[in-house]
């Protein structure tokens, strides 16, 4: 039987940090659960055997350094173009798995035009999409993702739907699209969602490896630094706002 | 009580995000009177005894920092 870091067996081992992530301490805030969606995907790599044929498409965002974090191969994309380099990565090879790692503000701002695209091509990628309703590495401006009344950076007054429309909702917009072979929108903001969110992701990837089309994944996660609330308070926020706007479920299921 | 499981938690990457003491339903984790290298007072251990490998505060972890391991038989009797 192998030994675990901290040599122990493995059958022993209720909980061991995922072999789909480096020993190197990810880059985020406190209690940001960009963290736990890194952790989950890992997970995942490490279940389905995947990690040594899996390339990581990070984007530009507060998850720029993904390539450091995900003991896979990794490209790192141009702000909002991580599903034009994924579809080169899985065209020149097709055995290779390719996810992208994306936030609300690559993904559905400057991105949106790659993501549509790629899943009406039905390319055989995976899609980690992030909503945080911010940019949160650029210090928390609006994204298409912001709440109506919601105060960010650029929004002091709260986001106006005269001025700036209502929130965008990628799930819905994609789920009439043929490509899409998986779509799903989850949370991690208490245990059971995280397990959930964990099966989704799962099935994201277990949907590249069967070959079916294009799938997506939207983590409604947390930026408690630029929503100015703890860690706790952002999870409750996610619970009593962002999933009033954002509700979970699963949206297409080739399998299912 | 005998400590049935063993939680180890990785003081280094800990940044005292506070998200698993609120989801441990048997209050086995507390802050550290320490700072580590980064500046936080990360979580420790402090009733061993009484965690029952429910998983949460692993599950919850945003920074993987928590490993969570059966005590083998054995061991937690002569312990
Ligand atoms: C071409 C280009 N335009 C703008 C920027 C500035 N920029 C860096 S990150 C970012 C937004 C990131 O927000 P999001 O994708 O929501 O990720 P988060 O940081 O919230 O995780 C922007 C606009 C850039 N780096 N490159
Ligand atoms: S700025 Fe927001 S999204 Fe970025 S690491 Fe900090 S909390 Fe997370
Ligand atoms: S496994 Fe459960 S009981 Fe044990 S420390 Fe973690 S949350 Fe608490
Ligand atoms: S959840 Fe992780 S990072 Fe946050 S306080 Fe607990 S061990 Fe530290």
């Amino acid at each position: 039987m192998s030994e675990t870091r901290a040599g122990h067996t493995e059958a022993e081992a209720l909980y061991h940090r995922p072999a789909g992530l480096t020993d190197v301490q990810m880059r985020y805030c406190p209690g940001c659960t960009h963290g736990t969606a890194h952790k989950l995907i890992a997970e995942v790599l490490e279940e389905l055997d995947i990690i040594e044929r899996t390339v990581a498409v990070a984007t530009v965002g507060c998850s720029v350094y993904a390539y450091e974090y995900f003991n896979t191969d990794a490209v790192q994309a141009a702000h909002g173009r991580g599903p034009a380099v994924a579809t080169g990565i899985k065209r020149a090879s097709p055995e290779t798995i390719v996810f992208t790692y994306q936030g609300d503000g690559d993904l559905a701002a400057i991105g949106l035009s790659e993501v549509i695209h790629s899943a009406q091509r039905g390319e055989k990628m995976t899609v980690m999409f992030i909503n945080n309703a911010v940019f949160g590495m650029t210090r928390g401006q609006m994204a298409p993702t912001t709440l109506v009344g919601q105060k960010t950076t650029t929004t002091p007054l709260g986001r106006d739907p005269e001025m700036s429309g209502m929130p965008m909702m990628i799930c819905e917009m994609l789920s009439t699209n043929p490509g899409v072979a998986y779509l799903a929108r989850e949370t991690m903001i208490d245990p059971k969602t995280v397990r959930s969110a964990k099966r989704s992701i799962r099935k994201a990837f277990q949907t590249q490896i069967d070959g079916a089309g294009f799938s997506l994944v939207e983590l409604i996660s947390t930026c408690p630094a630029w929503w100015h609330k703890t860690p706790l308070e952002a999870m409750q926020w996610v619970r009593d706002e962002m999933l009033v706007q954002y509700p979970l479920g699963v949206f297409v299921d080739y399998d299912g | 009580m005998k400590k049935r499981f063993e939680v180890l938690i990785n003081g280094e990457h800990c940044k005292a995000c506070g998200v698993c003491l609120e989801f441990c339903p048997q209050d086995v984790l507390g802050v550290s009177e320490q700072r580590n290298k980064a500046g936080f007072y990360p979580v420790e251990v402090k009733k061993p005894e009484e965690c029952t490998g429910c998983g949460h505060c692993a599950l919850m972890c945003p920074d993987a920092c928590i490993e969570i391991y059966r005590v083998p038989m054995e061991e937690s009797v002569q312990s």
